[in-house]
């Protein structure tokens, strides 16, 4: 009787789907659960018998014998059974201790939102895993990614272009995103690593020859943002190496440079370099070495001039080595 | 007691190395990528010219050439003037392998990035660097902790520092990490101990003795809303001569969806000072409208073996107002602008004034639909040393899945408060980026016309540049090559 059911609700099903032309499936498709729905009195451990015991060769046990009960080709159209590759993710998620020590059932999170059906399945959301999990909303900032996930540098066969098909955290979607993710990121707002590999950093914060931070023809017109620091140069490239070495290569930079030939348009320009120097002391950096300021500011082998303003290395502190560039006597010894 | 050290430095250096050469020669997973990346960029340097004085009209420091040229002359001895030197080109070349392997160990990894400059010219910085660890550290990362050995970078508040040495994070249960580091410190830029040759090439008072260095970290993750760290770092010398550097850094978030505050803040302990604070406060008000307003403090920062510190510069105040509007589907427009004040500089003629102040504007417009895109951006930037006002405008189109090709164009009108001469540049270019596989290919190439007005020694010149990358991916599961992620850098 049970088996006439089954007979019937498949031929029904094979209807059904021949009408809307599809007779049969191509490999790849993904098993029309609805329409079987009754079929199976086991229910799921039917086709997914390894699931409760984490038996993962077991995920998929449904055989061909099994489908061609109905699908002989008279009663039902043939079908070729293909399990699906597993899905490279980051999840850590298992079945055994949520279905077989637990006792979850299978559609407490397979649950297709909006249906009624006993197989009206769809893919898990992590809105059923944090039903359970306390937790934000999925991709808040403030979610641990770990409950469920594992860094993606842990997932080797999860690809960067996989990675890409991902939702995105809406932090990302705002306009001013890659302007102020430096904060969150630095603050331990957001776990990026679960997203990211170290290389995604480097890829514009690396030092030297990545293209990537700076925007495109930043060479040509880095002046005007060097002498005002709207970004802290400081943060990534030392003056000397990085500036200076690039100042000396083009003539820029001359040692013994006499005066202010370069400076040409401040006639005095000995007279008013201290105002511009402790405004943009890192610009001067990029090409005048120290021997350059040591030549007159120096007590020990220059002029004596004292560049040090309102500076009280007594009340604000210092460091020996630098005070034995210019003094014999540390000051406060 | 100092070969006692060395000995200890070279058994570590060998336990990291061998640990480093295990996991990957026993890896049961690999990826990575080689990238190699050639650039050919045309460029016309400064040559300082001498005339006797004596040859010169006129009297006073400044005078002028008879084609109009401003010279400087001390008297009694020579004038001096720069004048254009012939336009050369340089071909700066790198090669990036960057590597992660898996030895099988539970939490056991390798991460390697080796950068090779075989091929480049003298000119580039850092060439004469042939060869460079960037990374080569052994990591084990367990549920509570999480352990570093080996040649590393730690990123943060102060920036990025590399060292040679370990680093440890012990995730706390709750909403404290801990983290702690140390080891040798090397140059931010060069990437080398301090005692290294790039640094001696520039500075002839570069320190002779190498700096290690010690930092731990603090971060809080509170009311779901709050995070926060606490970053504190010291390098000294090796032989106790002084200390390089010792700061600390705050940062931390607040987010209550859709408003967002971030703080961040550093402070010099050398020098008892503040180098940077800001307050940064976005969110929306309205529907397709973004607002964020930013109130910042600057004040330059120098590692304490210069003497750059004790010469007090000064910082500045800046007040920042930026607006986003999604004004059409695929059409994001925005404005933006900001005002700086310096602070008193107790030097200087005050006959000869500077300006103190400084304001920037921004207006700009991107627009994308189905595979095309385009933008424009307009900076007018009046500030210390330097103005400058640019139109940039770029258009592209996405050529199927694997490929991307786009034009760009720009205006640029760049002038220095200390030099004569008012610099234009106007340029044209195309860039685009293909891949298949684990394959990427990328380039641009972009012609330039330079000018500088008031300054008859330099003529108007033409220059060439040009870009090309090679990335590919290897390893059993390899990264998809993803050439020119980023935006062109020169």
């Amino acid at each position: 009787m049970r088996r006439r059911g089954v007979l019937v609700a498949a031929v029904a099903a094979a209807g059904v789907l021949g009408l809307i032309g599809l007779g049969s499936f191509a490999a790849g498709d993904r098993f029309p659960h609805p329409t079987h729905d009754g079929l199976f009195s086991e229910g799921c451990p039917t086709c997914h018998a390894g699931i409760a015991g984490g038996d993962r060769a077991a995920f998929y046990s449904a055989t061909a014998d099994l489908c061609g009960g109905c699908h002989d080709g008279t009663s039902a159209p043939r079908v070729e059974l293909t399990t699906p590759a597993r899905r490279p993710t980051t999840l850590v998620f298992d079945h055994q201790s949520h279905v077989g020590e637990r006792g979850i059932e299978c559609l407490a999170c397979h649950r297709d939102p909006g249906a009624t059906g006993a197989m009206d399945v769809a893919r898990a959301r992590p809105e059923a895993c944090l039903a359970c999990h306390e937790a934000p909303a999925h991709l808040d900032e403030q979610a641990r990614c770990a409950t469920c996930h594992v860094p993606v540098e842990k997932a080797p066969s999860v690809t960067a272009e996989r990675m890409r098909s991902f939702p995105k955290p809406p932090s990302h979607g705002t306009p001013d995103w890659s302007r102020r993710h430096g904060t969150p990121a630095a603050s331990g707002a957001t776990d990026c690593s679960f997203c990211h590999d170290s290389g995604f950093c480097s890829d514009c914060h690396n030092p030297g020859t990545t293209p990537g931070f700076h925007p495109r023809n930043y060479l040509l017109r880095h002046a005007d943002e060097a002498w005002n620091r709207d970004t802290d140069c400081s943060g990534c490239h030392s003056t000397e190496v990085f500036c200076r070495s690039c100042h000396l290569g083009s003539g820029r930079a001359q040692r013994a440079a006499d005066l202010n030939a370069y400076h040409d348009a401040e006639p005095l320009w000995v007279l008013n370099h201290g105002r511009a120097a402790r405004q943009g002391l890192e610009s001067c950096a990029s090409c005048h070495q120290q021997t350059d300021c040591i030549a007159c500011h120096s007590a020990k082998s220059g002029w004596g001039i004292k560049p040090h303003g309102s500076w009280k290395p007594e009340a604000e502190g210092g460091s020996e080595a630098m005070c034995r560039q210019c003094h014999v006597q540390v000051p406060g010894d | 007691m100092n070969q006692a050290r060395r000995m200890s430095t070279r058994v570590a250096f060998l336990g990291v190395a061998g640990l480093l050469l295990v996991s990957v020669a026993s890896a049961q997973g690999i990826r990575g990528d080689l990238r190699i990346v050639g650039s050919y960029i045309e460029y016309r340097g400064l040559v300082r010219e001498t005339v006797p004085e004596s040859t010169v009209a006129g009297d006073g420091i400044t005078r002028k050439l008879p084609d109009g040229t401003i010279v400087t002359c001390i008297p009694g001895g020579d004038c001096y003037y720069y004048r254009p030197d012939e336009v050369t080109s340089t071909t700066p070349v790198t090669e990036d392998l960057r590597f992660t392997a898996w030895p099988g160990w539970q939490g056991v990894s390798a991460r390697v990035h080796l950068r090779g400059r075989m091929g480049s010219d003298a000119f580039w910085p850092q060439s004469s660097a042939k060869t460079q660890a960037l990374n080569a550290y052994v990591e084990v990362d367990r549920e509570r902790f999480r352990v570093r050995a080996g040649r590393q970078d730690k990123g943060g508040g102060l920036g990025v520092h590399y060292f040679d040495g370990g680093d440890v994070v012990w995730k706390a249960a709750g909403p404290f990490r801990l983290e702690a580091f140390g080891g040798r410190s090397l140059d931010r830029s060069a990437v080398q101990p301090r005692t290294g040759s790039l640094l001696s090439d520039v500075d002839v008072l570069a320190p002779d003795k190498p700096a290690f260095l010690v930092g731990a970290e603090a971060r809080v993750r509170l009311a779901r809303e709050f995070n926060g760290s606490l970053l504190y770092q010291r390098e000294e010398m090796t032989d106790n001569a002084g200390v390089c550097s010792q700061r600390m850094a705050l940062e931390a978030s607040w987010i209550r969806r859709p408003v967002s505050v971030d703080i961040a803040s550093n402070y010099d302990l050398v020098f008892s000072r503040f180098n940077a604070a800001r307050v940064r406060l976005s969110g929306p008000i309205s529907r397709r409208v973004d607002l964020a307003a930013e109130v910042r403090r600057y004040r330059p920062w120098f590692e304490s073996w210069t003497i750059w510190g004790v010469f007090n510069p000064v910082g500045y105040g800046e007040g920042k107002l930026e607006a986003h509007w999604a004004a059409a589907p695929g059409l994001q427009l925005q404005l933006g602008g900001a005002y700086r004040d310096y602070d008193e500089t107790e030097a200087g003629a005050d006959f000869l004034p500077i300006d103190g102040d400084g304001w920037r504007a921004l207006a700009g417009a991107n627009w994308t639909r189905n595979e095309w895109s385009a933008s424009a951006r307009l900076n007018v930037h009046r500030g210390f040393g330097a103005y400058r006002s640019s139109l940039d405008i770029s258009a592209g189109r996405q050529m199927g899945p694997d490929a991307w090709l786009g034009v760009y164009g720009l205006g640029t009108q760049q002038f220095t408060e200390f030099r004569f001469g008012d610099g234009s540049s106007r340029g044209a270019g195309v860039e685009g980026r293909w891949s298949r596989g684990r394959i990427g290919v990328d380039g641009t190439v972009g012609l330039y016309r330079h000018s500088i007005d008031n300054s008859p020694a330099f003529d108007d010149y033409t220059q060439i540049r040009g870009r090309l990358g090679l990335t590919v991916g290897f390893g059993a599961e390899a990264v998809t090559a993803q050439p020119g992620r980023g935006k062109e850098r020169s």
